[in-house]
């Protein structure tokens, strides 16, 4: 699981750009083979989505500072 | 069924027109729990439709969700009234548990209609309930028209995750 804000601590907000980004063309391809993997067509059972990020949370909101 | 589920199916229940999109959407895509990027809200992109937003409030209330305008509670009485100023101010509402589960009701995706989104979202399935998730390339591509900070770090983070995938596969 990554955080959504994975990486922010090495990128200081306000040096970060804003406004349209261009897509590569290899990540255009990646996208399109992601989408036509078996796992990813309609229907598909994706309730371990949910509850890996329901684990995930419960695991941190349990830790406790030990020093 | 998990809260979010339960959401979807009140939604569902009550006939509203939702798409999942954002982050939230993007995790429907990955293959592993490992690829999922962990985000404290699910995007749902409604259409600006003032009877299927009000729709939408009654079935997130429902379900004991709670209704936000930014930092206030949403005005009250809500009504049709109400969520024609919504839909016309392009609004964005938030559905919250107030223990962890936000969601949040938006009317606006950059870059994109909202039938362009519904007609080739795809349903997938999560504990009995169908859950319409906007397409990767289109959740993608309105991050990328956005191109605000934090879509500039999912993007970057995302291509590479999938590129490696990929080169794996």
């Amino acid at each position: 699981v990554k955080s959504e804000r994975e990486g922010e601590p090495e990128i200081p907000r306000e040096a970060v750009a804003s406004g349209p980004v261009s897509l590569s063309v290899a990540y255009q391809r990646a996208i399109a083979q992601m989408e036509s993997l078996a796992e990813n067509q309609p229907g598909s059972d994706k309730a371990w989505v949910e509850s890996s990020l329901r684990e995930y949370r419960a695991h941190y909101a349990r830790a406790i500072r030990v020093r | 069924v998990g809260p979010f589920e339960h959401v979807v199916a009140a939604l569902d229940g009550r006939g509203v027109r939702f798409v999942v999109i954002g982050v939230s959407g993007a995790n429907y895509y990955a293959t592993s729990a490992s690829a999922l990027f962990v985000t404290a809200d699910r995007d749902l992109f409604l259409p600006p439709d003032p009877a299927n937003t009000l729709a939408a409030w009654a079935a997130c209330e429902s379900v004991g969700l709670q209704l936000w305008s930014g930092r206030e509670p949403l005005d009250e009485p809500r009504d049709l009234r109400l969520a024609d100023a919504v839909v016309a101010g392009g609004a964005l509402v938030r559905a919250s548990d107030g223990r962890g589960l936000d969601v949040d009701l938006t009317l606006v995706k950059a870059g994109f209609e909202f039938e362009t989104i519904w007609r080739e979202r795809r349903l997938f399935r999560a504990e009995g309930v169908e859950i319409p998730v906007a397409r990767l390339r289109h959740i993608v591509e309105s991050k990328a028209a956005a191109g605000r900070p934090k879509d500039r770090l999912f993007l970057a983070t995302h291509e590479e995750a999938l590129r490696t995938l990929m080169q794996e596969e």
